[in-house]
């Protein structure tokens, strides 16, 4: 499984939505990592400390953009992203995201 | 006459019984500070906890409705996380969903914060009677309802 360490591999300052506000939005995440993965099914795990913080527009953007970006379901979403972090709260934040894109999925 | 000398076992059993006797009052005055602290620290912890989800709403009112400033953003960034980061290391008894409500209203506080007009959609400035604030206000009532519950359930 391919690891990817956000501080390390992306950045401590993750900021914004759209890429057009730089390197480090949640769109700009999504292109680099999760879509790739997803499109190839190849499984990778997400260490998300180390970072200072998420806003919740980057978050809802990499991870629920990922999904509406690659229609993949959020079950299949969680077979290939797994995600490490020593804070409960962010990663059910970030279920909370998929899912919901999910659902919009299917009811439009 | 000589008095008849007790027997090595006679000696013996009352030693025991009041060292059993000392263990078991020991264990519950102990299991009793425990709790005491745990309580105490709980009420002190959602003290400082309601104080901060204030000071954080002060300061995301003053966000959106000044320039965009990305010292703020961090700074709300990090204070949100801390604070969902405290709930979560709250002293727990043996129910680990204990806190899941103020959890999830701390999530609610943050995504009512910097889910909308944050960062990069932060284009233009918000009046304060915008409903971006309002959501906020809201939110943070409901965090601070929340984390009143948890003290109010830790006296009981």
């Amino acid at each position: 499984m391919k690891q990817i360490n956000v501080a390390k591999d992306f950045t401590k300052f993750p900021s914004g939505r759209y890429m057009r506000s730089g390197n480090t939005s949640g769109e700009a995440f999504r292109e680099k990592f999760l879509v790739p993965a997803l499109r190839s099914r190849q499984e990778i795990e997400i260490d998300l400390d180390g970072v200072l913080g998420y806003g919740s527009s980057f978050l809802e953007e990499a991870f629920g953009g990922s999904v509406r970006a690659t229609k993949v379901s959020p079950e299949e979403f969680f077979r290939v992203v797994h995600l490490k972090s020593s804070s409960a709260t962010l990663v059910s934040e970030i279920r909370q995201y998929v899912k919901d894109a999910g659902r919009r999925l299917i009811h439009g | 006459m000589a008095e008849p000398a007790l027997s090595a076992g006679g000696a013996i059993w009352p030693s025991i019984g009041i060292a059993i006797g000392w263990y078991v009052v020991h264990r519950f005055a102990l299991a009793r500070e425990r709790a005491r602290f745990r309580k105490d620290s709980i009420a002190k912890e959602i003290t400082d906890l309601c104080a901060s989800a204030s000071s954080i709403l002060e300061k995301a009112v003053a966000y959106h409705c000044t320039e965009r400033d990305t010292v703020k953003e961090r700074d709300l960034n990090h204070s949100l996380r801390r604070i969902a980061l405290r709930i979560e290391y709250l002293p727990r008894n043996k129910d680990i969903l204990e806190y899941n409500d103020a959890l999830n209203a701390a999530i609610a506080y943050k995504q009512a914060i910097t889910g909308i007009h944050f960062e990069d959609e932060h284009t233009s400035l918000l009046k304060p009677d915008d409903t971006v604030i309002a959501e906020i206000q809201l939110a943070a009532y409901n965090l601070e309802t929340e984390l009143l519950k948890v003290r109010s359930k830790t006296f009981q």
